[in-house]
This record gives C-alpha cells, structure tokens and sequence, in this order.
C-alpha cells in the first residue's frame, strides 16, 4: 500500500478535504500520476472521488478546506489564489464533467466555447483558434467539426456535447486530463462511442488521466492503475489487472464480483458490496 | 417567429385598449365638476351646464372615450381646457426631459447594480458581499425625493459643483443641459439600482450553481471573468424581465424627481393638470407613459429570442 514513487506528474500527498465544521470528506489521500499515465479513480458515491478531483482542479466552493499537498509538474497547487490556478486550468491539466447536458453555455455556440480554451492560454487570433477547434472536433470524431462549432448545444445530442467538452478539455494537448464519470449520464451504446474517443486522443495528446468511475469494467478499459476509495480514503491499489483478478480488500473484491456477473452460475442471488463488506469495515 | 411576433402585437394592443379604457373611467370618476372648478363659486346653473356642453363632459360616457381614442388615433390629444392649447403642444417640449432622465435613471442603475450585483454573489459569504446585500437594502428603504433633496443639498448649495434645479435644453448648450441632469439622473439610478441589485445577485447566483460556469472555470477563466463572460447573457434572460417591470417604477420616481428638481418635465406637467382637474391634459400623459411602458414590455418579450438560442429553435420548428 505505499505509494509508488515520486518524481511524476501530478502527486498527491496527505489530501484532505472537509466542507465547512463537517468531518472531512477526504483522509490523508496519496495519488502518483506519471506523464502519460492513466489512473483510475473507483468508489461509490460519497466515497470522495470528485471531490478528489475538484480539489486537484482547485474548483472547490469557498467553504471547503484543503489541506496536504497537490504538485503538478512540481508546481504546489494548495494555496494558490484563483487567478494563480486558472492560468493552470485548461493549459496543463483540464476537466471533463459528468453531466455533457448542462455543462456546456445554451447561449454560445460549440465552436466558441472551445475557441475560448484555446485563446486563453494559446492564440488569441481568432482565424488561428478557428483551425485549431475544427481540427480538434475532428479528432473527438466528428466527420462535420464545422457545422457542430456553428451549433448550439441544444442543437446537439449528449454524446455529441460530451465529445464537444472533451474537445473543450483537450485542445491545449493538456499533461493532465481529469475525468469525471464522463459516460455515466449517457446511453450505454454511446459510452463505447465516447469512450473509444477518448481513449484515441489521450494517446494523440499524450496526456495523463485521472479516470473517476463506479465502473470497474469502464476503468480497466481505460487505466493502466487504480486506486479504489471508500468513504475518503484509498482502500486498495495496484494494477487494474491485479487489482481486477486479486482484489485483497473486501470492497474491492465486492466491487469486483458486482462487476463480474458473467462468472455467476445461473440460478444464484446477485452478488452485492455488502456482503463481501460486512463486518471489514 | 413572424406568428409569436403577431401574437405578441395583438397582446400589445389589446393591454393598450384596456389601459385606454381604465384611464378613461378612473379620470372620469374622479370627484369634482371641471365646468364648477373654472367658473368658480358664483357660477349660475345655466353658465354650468353651458361650460359641460362646451367641454362635452355632458354627453354619454362611451361617446366620450370613443371620441377621445379616435381622436388620439389621428395624433390629437384634446385641448387643455385651462390653457386652451393642444396637449401635444404641452407635451412635445417635455417628452424629452422626461426621456433622458428614465433612460439615464435606467442606464446607470444597471451600470451599478451589475458589478455590484456580481460582488455580492461572489463574495457573498464575506464582508463585501454582505455591505453590498446590506447597503442595496438600506437603498431600497430610502424615498427618491429625499435621496434628491440630500444630494441637492450636498452637491448643489454646499459643495456647488452642480445646478441645484432647474433645466436647460439641449440644443441650447449641451454641457449645461448634461449639468443640470446629473443629479435627477443620479438620484434615480441610484435608488433603483438598489433595487436592481438584489435581482442582479440571485440571478448570479444561480449562474453560480450551473454546470456551463464551472465548465467555463476549468479552462481557464477566473471567477469573475467566468461570470461576465458567461454569466451575464444567461442572467440577462431574467433581468430584462425585472428591467421591464421596474419602468413604470421608474417613471413614478421621475415624475417625484421632476419635482424636487424644478424640471420641466412630463412629470411637473402631470401634477400641475391634476392640481388643476385639467383631465384632458391628464389622460393625455397617462397614455404616453402607459403606452411607452406597454412598448418596452413587448420589446422585452421579443429580446428573449435574441438572448437565447432554445427560443429560435422553438419558433423554427
């Protein structure tokens, strides 16, 4: 259970997170990813995997308290202001949120919203970022990148929206790319879609990830590693293969065995977390 | 579009006829017979019936507002029964006083409110939020004409940086006109804004909450630049409604204002007929106000179209 070591991309040490006079959310978290690297995130709702996540992207309401360590290429995150920290967002590490249907201005166009990423932090000549969010939305898959930068986002379907977001997140070829449950609001035959896009350009941009699911069949699609939470703390990590095959503590062997139906004999009750949980917690 | 563009004509017009129709009976209930009022106490019956056969306030009711619409139609408003002269003729010098002090009032209410606004959503947890929630309460309290007789007071007989009243048009000298108007247009703005300023904030807030700003955060706008940039136009939706309904407000309060500050506006006008039972020249200045506030309502409706794009693809359809 230690942590591997150091001297990686982003590196986490001794995270915790509490909202207000509340106990904290997230214990003495340690998370190691190297460049390129991907790190899956699995637990529960309410385990802390997003708050996780919204602490590294320093997108937390104001009543949270951080404390402990986040470096992203050496650079301590924990304590800059928000000016200090946007000139980080969507340049070295960027985002990709759960829900594709709110998370895009109904007011502004596409092509715009991801424009404004690229302007941000690259060119700020309009023609320039023009080319670069066409050749982006083609590369999140769409055969039309014009007519969809020209569309609003209520003119779009989800998995359309969620590739225009993940072209929003990767269009500065970000080091870090977070991602929140990216398919879990979608169709199941549109996750794959959305998934195998993914998957394609954060090889392209040769990005590290930090995958945030409950699904432990999406995360070993995706992730080379993974850390399994349960309320705020890692309870278990290794290899998604290790991790897949030899879970050694019992809510990950529970999540494990909810993952694996297809071993089940026919006939069985359905496995749940808390038989294999009850009584380790 | 062209059919919600109709229906929103017809809704216009038809408030426009209600509106008419209200004016009319309310002035014409009013207590007091115009015809006694101008020949005063010695008048005899027959001098009184007289005057009400010259000034037709014997006739028929329906008559009477049936002339009086059809009358406006063509661009006549009556004759003042004291002055004897056209109410467009007592209007049209003042239209413009009366203009320039709401569209300023509304101006700088909104060019207050929405920094503030946005201060006291974003810092609403610590002191500046709350002085600004507080201070925009306080502002709410306080009555326009006693917000005016401060400033006149402060501005214009102690410190004399500006005119304390009066008025100077336009086309005489600009720079005297603009001087004479700050502190009405000040006293306005400000007290509305304290209004608006609530407005500005829940709106924010809700903006706050929404999935599209903390999109709008990850790549790389700070807090702030992420609400005016993506903020504003999707709060807009609900703060031209506000804006909208807070006109005829302000109208009331330019009317109060004209007259702390002695300015020859609609307002003054308006008093002065009232004072006098001049009903023709009332009715006249209640109909332009109403249908200028009836106007911007509708053009608020149809900007709707033009702030949010769900709301053209609805009508396409």
């Amino acid at each position: 259970m230690s942590a591997p070591a150091s001297n990686g991309l982003l590196q986490v040490r001794d995270l915790t997170v509490a909202f207000g006079r509340h106990a904290p959310v997230v214990r003495g978290l340690d998370l190691d990813v190297a460049p390129g690297q991907r790190l899956g995130i699995i637990g529960e709702s309410g385990s802390g995997k997003t708050v996780t996540a919204l602490a590294i992207m320093g997108l937390l309401p104001d009543n949270a308290r951080v404390t402990g360590s986040i470096r992203l290429d050496g650079q301590e995150l924990v304590g800059l202001s928000d000016r200090q920290l946007s000139r980080v967002r969507g340049d070295t590490m960027s985002m990709i949120f759960q829900e594709p249907m709110t998370a895009l201005d109904p007011t502004m166009t596409a092509g715009r919203q991801v424009a404004e990423a690229f302007r941000l932090h690259r060119d700020r000549d309009a023609g320039r970022a023009r080319s670069a969010v066409l050749e982006m939305l083609g590369a999140v898959g769409f055969d039309d990148p014009a007519r969809i930068a020209d569309s609003y986002p209520h003119q779009l379907s989800g998995g359309q929206r969620q590739r225009v977001v993940t072209a929003m997140a990767l269009v500065n070829r970000p080091e870090l790319v977070i991602c929140d449950e990216p398919t879990t609001a979608l169709d199941v035959t549109v996750q794959a879609t959305v998934l195998r896009v993914l998957d394609e350009v954060l090889d392209a941009v040769g990005a590290g990830c930090l995958f945030i699911s409950h699904d432990l069949a999406v995360v070993s699609q995706l992730c080379s590693d993974v850390v399994v939470m349960l309320d705020g703390e890692a309870v278990e990590r290794g290899t998604a293969d290790r991790v897949f095959n030899e879970p050694q503590h019992p809510y990950a062997a529970g999540l494990v065995a909810t993952a694996r139906l297809d071993l089940l004999e026919p006939g069985t009750r359905l496995p749940t977390v808390a038989d294999h949980v009850r009584g380790a917690r | 579009m062209f059919r919600q563009l109709l229906g929103r004509l017809g809704i216009f017009l038809l408030s426009l006829v209600a509106a008419s129709f209200a004016i009319f009976v309310i002035t014409q209930a009013l207590p007091g017979d115009v015809a006694a009022v101008i020949l005063g106490h010695g008048a005899t019956p027959e001098q009184l019936a007289a005057k009400r056969a010259e000034l037709g306030t014997d006739r028929p009711f329906l008559v009477q507002y049936l002339e009086w619409v059809t009358a406006m139609l063509g661009g006549d408003f009556g004759r003042s029964w004291f002055s004897h002269l056209p109410v467009t003729t007592l209007m049209a010098p003042r239209l413009g006083v009366t203009g320039s002090l709401v569209s300023g009032g509304l101006l700088l209410a909104v060019l207050i409110a929405l920094p503030l606004g946005a201060v006291a959503a974003l810092r609403r947890r610590q002191w500046p939020g709350l002085l600004t929630s507080a201070t925009a309460q306080v502002g709410m309290a306080i009555p326009a004409f006693w917000a005016g007789i401060i400033l006149v007071f402060v501005f214009g007989v102690l410190l004399r940086w500006l005119p304390p009243n009066g008025y100077v048009p336009l086309g005489r000298d600009p720079g005297r006109w603009a001087s004479h108007l700050v502190l009405p247009v000040v006293t306005l703005g400000v007290i509305q804004a304290a209004v608006l300023v609530r407005y500005v904030r829940s709106a924010f807030l809700e903006v706050l909450a929404e999935d599209y700003y903390r999109t709008a955060r990850s790549i790389g706008w700070t807090k702030w630049r992420a609400l005016s940039r993506h903020g504003i136009r999707n709060a807009s939706l609900s703060l031209v409604t506000v804006l909208g309904l807070q006109l005829a407000s302000v109208i009331v309060g330019a009317i109060v204002i004209e007259r702390v500050f002695v300015l020859p506006g609609l307002g003054s006008l308006l008093l002065d007929a009232v004072a006098t039972n001049d009903l023709v020249v009332v009715r006249g200045i209640t109909m332009v106000l109403v249908f200028a506030v009836l106007l911007i309502n509708a053009a608020v409706d149809i900007s709707y179209v033009l702030i949010d794009p769900r709301l053209r693809a609805r009508e396409a359809s």
